[in-house]
């Protein structure tokens, strides 16, 4: 006999959008998916409210949809650890930063913070928000933390090959859902990138062995000098049930130019792994960079500190489409950094034993996917210089099958080399073992993330929030910096990290609808601030009446 | 220096109305501190004109004088229908047996010369002290917090009267906040010089700001005027431009604008101001008052705040007095000052809710509220006649229905 069993929902839980920080804990918890991201109006009608323009109502309805929330790669909420700094719960802010980053402060020195460039704070009143440097304080401020160990819930194990960011992050998002993850590392400490090819005026490597100690701790196993290759995977595949290979591109390449083996010819990852590994690398005369990225730009900064007189980069792109990030590009040229564009070096002039430069071609039509382009006839020149280093991308070092059942992370799956980018592969590594192995679709907003309009009584008026403009964090001037790998930038005081989470618009807040929720309570006992989310009696709906 | 002891009452903001407000306290021996996120003298996007029945005020503060000194009086307005017929009417009120004009005085003076008069007046006062928070323990004020020259900062008190301005996020945390757009105005100010044939007060209703928007001039000189653009949100976002557009484009392509303003110069900047009218959200909570636009006291019509805003301040004052002396800093006896203001200032905003609902909200009842005026110009009608005797509304019947939100 059948039994109909009504349940009658008598209580739903209801976010206050004022106090609501956005760290999105809740949704992630919330068994039912009624938990959802939404963006605040920011109005900016008046011509004078602030040093940009004013735009029309739409378009203040437009802006709704950009959040520094979607930016991330890995889907951390800035909104939300600032947001708990400035509530005082700095514990919970950090462990935000945890739960998603197993390099936080990492990413608080070298992240390219793709979450500034969508602040709106930025677009609609002076500068954005201090993110970088915020998730840096915090991170650093917490650096002994000890985590709980991570759970073990699954008896499958899986092997990541590779110890760099993308390794160590698929590592991390696997611990933590249950698996008994190892990782095996070629050298003799893990960090790949960050600890070879990174110079210490922009990371201090004490941080990455900290950090990459603490995840240690919390139960990932690292295999040092362990040199896998192709041959290594069967025996892998009878020890794991996943196989993540996160080995990057450790090896520079170059151009087939006449010369390029000559004494004097170096390349990035060469002389960065040299400075790093604590050799004297001696620079002098005119140092010719060829290359227009991140690489390039940190090699060009690390010849200044070795003594070199003049530094020039070469690139073939021009204007916007140089790949450095245009404020790195503006660090470099403060130290004295000349930088050519749109050309194509085409030969390296003299021998070993007889130095004299590089030859150059200016080009036109560059198509930037295939990197084919016209030469400008008659447009040769001669560059003197004294070291020509190549630091126009890498390549990896093993041939590893790519038809089978091998998962791929970081620089080596994709063409992307930021490390920000790096990390996020590795989760995406990471999400898709685990739903392979679990046989379901995983719920991955973490990645794919999106924001609705929130209601416009919530508006932010930027008018008010104009004067809070405090102090960016102290940077070391050019003529200091030129002479020493010191950190280029300092860590914010704890009062100025406090200041810098006033200037925090909160632009967004997290909306529970009341049809969806079943009033089971685990958004208000899981929600970092705490004093957020109420039970209200269902089906009262929206805001308290006043 | 001024020190963070705890004070009887703080006051937010050394705008007009805080000023009015810590002035009238000190002259009642409340020990009070106002806190001001700028610097005076500051520039305030407005339309300049202060009228009589703020002169009491300013006599009590000893700032009239020198507002008749500085100010250029206009004595009349004129109204303009679309199709350029205007309706002109006498701008003056008899206070103390003279006929008083309005005058038209920068706010850059204006407002220093009252926040000066409270500070004359001995009142303690910091500037560039940016109020964040107000410090609430179970349901009462107990004080401030804010950033004060970089620094966060915390002081006690009694009371807080928040007049933080329009766009107050203090007022909004206590729930003051108008968010409904059609009570939310938008105005945009340039003043400008080289006008001809000015003589009066100007204001133009072109259809696009209707419901109650209009363009207004006044004049501030023989050839000069601070013109401005007053909008409801919802009406600004119909046309879907920007307000400094919609000048722009009343200048250029309509005859009346073109006639006016074509050969005008703009001085400086056009700039713009938030501002929510009506005072239909609550303006007081425990140990809380607000006073002008932080308790969005500006006229839902007339679009002035000036009044309500200093008025409001002497009001809080008294509450504030009789509050210390009873003791009693709680929500219950703070509403005694939500209901001094509407005493002082329901007819007003009764008034204004009928000239926006019946004769200026749409093209038609504009035409026909000019053509009424014009024909009654002998018998000096006034506005509330039209309402009353021209259009029949039953006084009382009006009042009911406006006064539900009170």
């Amino acid at each position: 006999m059948a039994v109909e069993i009504k349940v009658t929902k008598t209580a739903v839980s209801r976010i206050d959008a004022n106090r609501c920080v956005n760290c999105g804990t809740c949704s992630y918890y919330c068994p039912v998916g009624a938990i959802s991201e939404r963006q605040k109006a920011i109005c900016h009608l008046c011509p004078d409210c602030t040093e940009m323009n004013a735009i029309t109502p739409d378009k203040v309805i437009e802006m709704q949809s950009n959040a520094c929330t979607l930016s991330c790669p890995l889907g951390l909420s800035p909104q939300g650890f600032i947001g708990l700094l400035k509530a005082g719960r700095d514990e919970e802010a950090f462990q935000h930063l945890w739960n998603k980053n197993p390099l936080p402060a990492v990413c608080g020195y070298i992240c390219h913070h793709p979450c500034e460039q969508d602040c709106k704070r930025g677009t609609l009143v002076d500068r954005p928000m201090e993110i970088r440097a915020i998730q840096r304080f915090l991170s650093e401020k917490f650096i002994d933390y000890v985590p709980a160990p991570y759970p073990v819930i699954y008896d499958e194990r899986i092997a990541i090959i590779g110890a760099g960011p993308a390794g160590i992050t698929a590592a991390h998002m696997l611990s933590k859902k249950g698996y008994r993850v190892t990782v095996f590392e070629q050298g003799s400490e893990a960090g790949g990138m960050l600890l070879r090819c990174l110079p210490d005026f922009r990371l201090d490597k004490d941080i990455v062995r900290k950090e990459i100690s603490r995840l240690e701790k919390a139960g990932i196993r690292f295999i040092l000098n362990a040199k896998l290759d192709e041959t290594s995977l069967d025996q892998l595949r009878k020890d794991y049930d996943r196989i993540i290979v996160a080995t990057g591109n450790p090896v520079s390449k170059t151009l087939p130019l006449p010369n390029n083996r000559a004494e004097n010819v170096w390349t990035a990852v060469n002389v960065m792994e040299r400075v790093n590994s604590g050799k004297s690398v001696h620079l002098y005369g005119h140092v010719v960079v060829i290359g227009g990225g991140s690489v390039a730009v940190d090699t060009a900064r690390t010849a200044v500190r070795l003594g070199a007189e003049k530094v020039t980069m070469i690139c073939l792109e021009s204007g916007k489409a140089v790949p450095a990030h245009q404020w790195e590009l503006e660090e470099a040229s403060a130290e004295g950094i000349d930088l050519i564009e749109g050309i194509s070096p085409t030969r390296i002039l003299g021998t070993s034993s007889d130095m004299r430069g590089v030859e150059y071609i200016k080009i036109k039509n560059l198509d930037p996917k295939t990197f084919h382009f016209d030469k400008v006839e008659g447009s040769d020149t001669e560059l003197a210089a004294d070291f020509v280093i190549f630091a126009i991308g890498q390549k990896p070092e093993i041939k590893w099958p790519r038809d089978g059942d091998l998962i791929f992370a970081g620089d080596i799956a994709g063409d992307q080399c930021s490390v920000i980018d790096a990390m996020a592969s590795g989760l995406s590594a990471a999400i898709s073992a685990d739903n392979e192995l679990r046989g379901h679709k995983y719920r991955d907003y973490e990645v794919e993330r999106t924001v609705e309009a929130g209601e416009l009584e919530y508006k932010i008026y930027p008018a008010m929030r104009q004067k809070l403009d405090f102090e960016p964090p102290y940077t070391l001037d050019a003529e200091t910096r030129k002479k020493s790998f010191e950190t280029v930038e300092k860590t914010f005081a704890p009062d100025k990290a406090e200041l810098e989470t006033w200037r925090c618009m909160q632009c967004g807040y997290h909306y529970i609808d009341p049809e969806v929720c079943i009033g089971c309570g685990v958004c208000m006992k899981v929600c970092p601030k705490g004093d957020v989310i109420s039970m209200v009696a269902y089906p009262q709906n929206g805001r308290e009446e006043q | 220096m001024t020190d963070m002891k705890k004070r009887q009452v703080i006051v937010v903001g050394g705008g007009i109305g805080g000023s009015s407000a810590a002035f009238h306290m000190k002259q009642l021996g409340i020990d009070v501190l106002m806190l001001e996120k700028d610097q005076f003298p500051r520039d305030k996007p407005c339309g300049d004109g202060v009228i009589p029945a703020v002169f009491p005020v300013l006599r009590n503060m000893g700032v009239y004088d020198q507002v008749v000194a500085e100010g250029y009086p206009s004595g009349y307005i004129r109204l303009y229908a679309p199709d350029d017929t205007y309706f002109r009417m006498s701008n003056t009120t008899t206070l103390e047996g003279e006929e008083a004009p309005m005058y038209c005085i920068p706010r850059y003076r204006f407002d220093d010369m009252v926040n000066k008069a409270a500070v004359n007046a001995g009142v303690d006062y910091l500037e560039n002290f940016e109020v964040t928070e107000i410090l609430m323990e179970r349901g009462q004020a107990k004080g401030i917090r804010g950033i004060h020259n970089g620094k966060a900062v915390e002081i006690e008190s009694d009371m807080v009267v928040l007049a933080s301005g329009s766009h107050s996020m203090v007022a909004r945390q206590m729930g003051f906040y108008e968010e409904n757009p059609d009570y939310v105005f938008y105005g945009l100010r340039g003043y400008f010089n080289d006008i001809e044939g000015l003589e009066d007060v100007e204001f133009y209703y072109p259809d696009k700001f209707l419901p109650t928007g209009y363009i207004w001039l006044f004049p501030t000189g023989k050839t000069s005027a601070n013109v401005g653009v007053f909008i409801t949100e919802s009406a600004l976002k119909k046309t879907g431009m920007t307000s400094e557009e919609l000048l722009w484009e009343w200048i250029g392509n309509t005859h009346m604008g073109h006639k006016r303003l074509g050969h005008a110069k703009l001085i400086g900047k056009l700039k713009g101001w938030r501002l929510p009218s009506g005072k239909r959200k609550p303006i007081y909570a425990g140990g809380v008052m607000a006073v002008g636009d932080a308790g969005n006291m500006i006229e839902q019509y007339g679009g002035g705040g000036i009044p309500q805003a200093m008025v409001a301040g002497t009001i809080a004052a008294q509450t504030a007095k009789n509050a210390i002396q009873a003791n009693d800093f709680s929500k219950a006896f703070m509403k005694n000052y939500s209901d001094a203001v509407d005493q002082a200032f329901s007819a007003t905003y009764i008034g204004m809710e009928a000239l926006r609902q019946y004769a200026f909200g749409t093209p038609e009842q504009l035409k026909n509220t000019i053509n009424w005026m014009n024909e009654h110009e002998a018998e000096d009608a006034s506005m509330q006649d039209y309402l009353f005797k021209g259009l029949k509304l039953d006084p009382t019947k009006l009042a009911g229905q406006m006064m539900s939100h009170f």
